[in-house]
């Protein structure tokens, strides 16, 4: 055992093994940018850098490989144990140090954006106002009281539920309502059709299953839903983009289920009070965009603009302006625009690993530099005396 | 001393006095020289060009002489910015664009229209005898094919821009081309024209007792003529019939004669007080907001008037230079009143200085030198000859680069024409600072054939940035307009591009001396001259980091994530991953010298596909940087760089002279 310790000790500390990883990084990263032009960007990023393993499909060749998440651990592992521990502690590596330092710093920004954080979208018209925000590609099974008014209690299944009902039928039952509901078959991408297709009826519609978009906002989940109470069943396919609910009668009351893109609550909520488009004069080039805004927390209220490079940030969360429509409105139409909502607990990390590795990189290429001009003044001399 | 100055003194005029020829035209043509005769000998005289050079247009969003508007529109349709007339004068853009808007005949007679591939006028049917297969045409020439031209360019233009052939890609450009001259040419057609304003009697009564004919006198007397338009209701029927045909003959002629100054001269500043980044007016705009009686139109109605005497007034130089002087004067003024005026002068002698050919000069003098230098070692002279040369380029390129930033209020980088500058020159920089610290002739040649390379790839893509935008310093989109992290991150990462090209190209110079046998004895040169790449790589490790990370860093400010597996993103993370490979490599003793060198030729191709080959994957949210046209270099780069490794490898397996020094 003592021996096999060792071994990996010695493994995870050597430089053949970040050379190794280094390459396999090199080689995802190389072969994760060139399928983005057939694949898309989301199918690689789960590819390729979402992954423990994949197969590359090298002209024909496949070709087994380690995915980044992988590499990107080993990388770590072998930062702490070859760049930190093992290393000699002498004036000379102090450089290399602080940029290891600062390379941990950053993946564990990326390690806490990946587990820890959320994002979507919040699309305002003029005058609207929201305190939720819409994730791009989570998508969610909604139950509530059709008939309530003001505040909606809702029953509310999740993404992850969601796709393992691809594999097999979930039945989820809640105090909120009177009838249990079964979800089975959901399909990232898919359509209701009434052509013939591998998946059953539900009433003159089938679920007819799509390839998944190269842009994941893109894709239109779908799944069968049935509501099953002590006197029968009823079904229903609910798909992605209807904007009405599947409305059904249980007992005396109407309940309204429906699958829609994962909805997050914001601390406080946001009015849109103008949209500014510019343009540099005499083109369609745009030169600026932005919001004003009202903040509003409760009834206080407080203006804010947004715009390009500068967006709001505050509770934990960071309001950026993204995009506008409609694409085809004229002068005077009213439009809306839209802003990505990141919530994330590193969102500064990466600028201070950028200082770490920076001032790292700087104090350990200086030292080298030193040394070179040192022993050229010295070759020189040699030649002169020579 | 007195050596060092006759040196500097020599170069000077190497630099200054040998520019290329539209530099050295447009120097000429300020200097005294006549710049054109044309049709009996006429010329433009210098203060003409001068004034007419410094006259403000808005174009591309933003406001700029109308020189570098006139360069841009020649560089695009003739791929270079001066034109021999038939005359056999060779003449620069100013007075081409001058000919254009006062004698559009003699323009037409211009052989300005490059055409690349004969198939093209081929199928038009105006293919001429004695023509190469890629050659320039005048208007006249293409007049009779322009239906064919037309036709096939429409059919082109709905055809995907990747799926377009070569041939339909060229018939789109000439169609584009030939369209935008006749444009420039009719211009000032309205100036030229007579208005049917005596064509019945209302009209007779406004304008009656003038003189003229032309849409000034129509503008002046506006009022009453919408007086009568909107009386027209009141007339006996007969006499409304007269007075409405009168009316649409003569909208329809002012709308033919308008038609051509859409997008063409935009030279009205707006009011003083409308907002700023207002649009500016064009001349048909003019017209129409005069005749709306709105302020914007009638404080331009003097300009105007002025323009349309100078259509009268080319035969009469020196009436044309007095009255272009009062319009050169009542434009600047309604610019300058506005703060738009104020980079108009230097903008003008930016051009004319021409900073980037006579850098090239200087790059490509200082590499022959060297070249010299091999055959005659100890002579001081050729060694004081070389560092003029190289730091006289490296000062022009410079001082360009610095022009640019002051013009356009911005970082050195914001598109990809500013990159090729700016890593050239930061490339130099380093390669000069080596060689000043170990003295062996090696950097500077290098920084010779970089500086050379460099520049001559810049006029080449500076062509590429006239066709696509029409000039190489444009408006940004909203997102890229930020000088923050134009500055920080845009800088930091091309300098990391700048330092692994210079790696490579010292790789280069280790592998091929070595393969070739030079000077194999001196081992402490070729020691020196790894360290050099080593060193240089570690340069660049440090600004491909930090940029990168920079990068990273705007993105989460901007959208929200820190990192979005991007092309462009990855391209610079690739950089960065193979240069830390090659410093572990080299510490973990899996590399020496001659593994350093192989793996830092491989690193340049690594940069030359985050520069450039990211950019023709056409995916991506960086999307300034799409590219067309540069995939055949840039396969022509990759297949020689595996040339040269390949090679290395074989050199390093078989050859004795590789062996002994194992």
């Amino acid at each position: 055992m003592k021996g096999v310790g060792a071994f990996l000790w010695r493994l995870s500390v050597s430089y053949g093994t970040v050379c190794v990883l280094l390459g396999f990084l090199f080689l995802l990263t190389l072969f994760g940018t060139l399928e983005q032009v057939s694949d898309g960007l989301y199918a690689v990023q789960k590819k390729y850098f979402e992954s423990w393993f994949l197969i590359h499909d090298l002209g024909g060749v496949p070709i087994p490989l380690p995915g980044g998440v992988l590499v990107m651990s080993l990388l770590a592992l072998n930062l702490v144990c070859g760049g930190l521990v093992r290393i000699r502690k002498v004036k000379a590596t102090v450089g290399i140090m602080v940029i290891h330092v600062g390379i941990l710093i950053l993946f564990a920004a990326g390690l806490v954006k990946m587990t820890a954080s959320d994002d979507g979208y919040l699309r305002l018209y003029e005058g609207e106002e929201s305190e939720e925000y819409v994730s791009y590609y989570l998508w969610e099974v909604v139950v509530f009281d059709a008939d309530s008014e003001g505040e909606v209690a809702e029953f509310v299944v999740s993404d992850e539920q969601l796709r393992r009902t691809s594999e097999e039928p979930l039945r989820v039952s809640h105090a909120l309502v009177p009838f249990e509901l079964e979800l089975r078959h959901f399909r990232g991408n898919a359509r209701p059709t009434r052509e013939e297709v591998a998946l059953p009826l539900a009433g003159d519609w089938r679920l007819s299953t799509l390839e998944l978009e190269e842009e994941a906002e893109a894709n239109i989940a779908g799944v069968y839903a049935t509501v099953r109470t002590s006197s029968g069943e009823e079904t229903a396919i609910l798909w992605g983009i209807s904007d009405r609910p599947w409305v059904t009668d249980v007992g005396e009351r109407r309940w309204a289920v429906v699958l829609r893109h994962k909805r997050y609550r914001m601390p406080f909520g946001i009015h849109l009070d103008e949209f500014t488009k510019l343009e540099h004069p005499g083109t369609d080039i745009p030169s600026e965009f932005s919001s004003d805004v009202t903040q509003l927390f409760g009834n206080e209220r407080r203006a804010v603009l947004i715009r390009m490079n500068e967006p709001l940030r505050d509770g934990g969360l960071v309001l950026f302006q993204s995009s506008w429509g409609p694409p085809n409105a004229r002068e005077g139409d009213r439009l809306f625009s839209v802003f990505s909502v990141v919530r994330n607990p590193s969102d500064h990390w990466p600028l201070y690993a950028c200082i770490v590795i920076g001032v790292g990189l700087l104090i350990a290429f200086t030292q080298k530099l030193r040394r070179y001009v040192s022993a050229q003044n010295a070759a020189r001399a040699e030649e002169a005396g020579a | 001393m007195r050596r060092w100055v006759v040196l500097a003194v020599v170069c000077v005029a190497f630099f200054g006095g040998r520019a290329r020829s539209a530099g050295m035209e447009i120097v000429g043509a300020l200097g005294g020289m006549p710049t054109q005769r044309g049709d009996e000998g006429f010329a433009w005289t210098e203060e003409t060009l001068e004034l007419a050079s410094t006259i403000a247009v808005q174009h591309g969003g933003r406001v700029k002489p109308l020189s570098t508007f006139a360069g841009f529109q020649l560089l695009r349709m003739n791929g270079k910015r001066s034109l021999n007339t038939p005359d056999g004068v060779r003449i620069g853009p100013m007075a081409w664009m001058l000919d254009c808007l006062f004698r559009p005949d003699v323009a037409r007679g211009y052989e300005c229209f490059r055409v690349q591939n004969d198939e093209v006028v081929t199928a038009m049917g105006v293919r001429a005898e004695g023509k190469r297969k890629s050659d320039r045409y005048s208007y006249a020439q293409l007049k009779p094919g322009l239906e064919r031209l037309f036709a096939k360019a429409d059919a082109a233009h709905g055809v995907e821009s990747k799926e377009r052939s070569l041939d339909q890609t060229q018939a789109l450009e000439l169609a584009t081309n030939v369209r935008d001259f006749e444009r420039l040419c009719g211009t000032l057609n309205f100036a030229r024209a007579e208005l049917p304003l005596g064509a019945s009697p209302g009209l007779v009564a406004i304008f009656g007792e003038s003189r003229r004919s032309g849409i000034v006198v129509l503008l002046e007397g506006a009022a009453e003529l919408r007086q009568l338009w909107i009386d027209l209701d009141a007339l006996p029927d007969a006499q409304r019939e007269v007075e409405q045909s009168a009316a649409a003959e003569l909208s329809s002629r002012i709308d033919v004669l308008l038609e051509p100054t859409e997008h063409t001269l935009v030279l009205f500043a707006p009011p003083a007080a409308a907002a700023e980044n207002s649009e500016w007016l064009g001349i048909g705009e003019v017209v129409m907001r005069t005749f709306a009686d709105e302020a914007a139109g009638l404080e331009s109605l003097d300009a105007l008037g002025i323009l349309e005497e100078l259509t009268g007034l080319h035969g009469d130089p020196e009436g044309f230079e007095a009255r272009l002087a009062a319009l050169h004067g009542v434009l600047r003024e309604r610019a300058a009143v506005r703060g738009e005026y104020d980079q108009i002068p230097l903008e003008v002698r930016f051009y004319r200085g021409d900073f980037f050919y006579r850098s090239l000069m200087g790059f490509v003098l200082a590499f022959l030198l060297c070249c010299v230098s091999w055959m005659a070692p100890k002579s001081v002279w050729v060694v004081r000859g070389i560092w003029a040369s190289l730091l006289g380029a490296t000062g022009l390129a410079v001082l360009g680069i610095v022009l640019r930033c002051i013009i356009r209020a911005r970082p050195p980088v914001s598109t990809l024409y500013e990159t090729i500058l700016f890593i050239t020159v930061v490339s130099v920089i380093v390669a000069i600072a080596i060689e000043a610290m170990n003295r062996r002739r090696i950097a500077v040649v290098v920084a010779a054939a970089l500086g050379s390379a460099g520049m001559f790839l810049s006029m080449k893509y500076e062509l590429k940035e006239a066709a696509s935008a029409g000039d190489t310093m444009p408006s940004l989109v909203a997102v890229l307009d930020t000088n923050f992290w134009l500055a920080t991150h845009v800088t930091t990462v091309t300098m990391g591009y700048a330092a692994g090209l210079l790696a490579s190209a010292l790789a280069h110079v280790w592998l091929l001396g070595r393969m070739f046998g030079v000077r194999n004895e001196d081992k402490a040169g070729y020691k020196s001259l790894s360290r050099m790449v080593y060193g240089v790589i570690c340069f660049g490790l440090l600004f491909s980091v930090v940029g990168t990370i920079l990068g990273g860093v705007w993105a989460n400010y901007s959208w929200g994530r820190f990192w979005g597996w991007d092309p462009k993103e990855n391209g610079a993370l690739l950089i960065c991953i193979f240069e830390i490979l090659i410093l572990h490599a080299r510490m973990g003793g899996y590399i020496r010298d001659f593994g350093l060198c192989v793996m830092s030729v491989i690193g340049g191709v690594v940069v030359v596909f985050s520069w450039w080959g990211v950019n023709l994957l056409g995916v991506g949210l960086h999307s300034y940087g799409f590219t067309s046209g540069v995939a055949m270099i840039l396969m022509s780069v990759y297949g020689a760089e595996a040339f040269v490794v390949l090679m290395a490898g074989a050199w390093k397996l078989w050859s004795p002279s590789a062996r002994i020094t194992r």
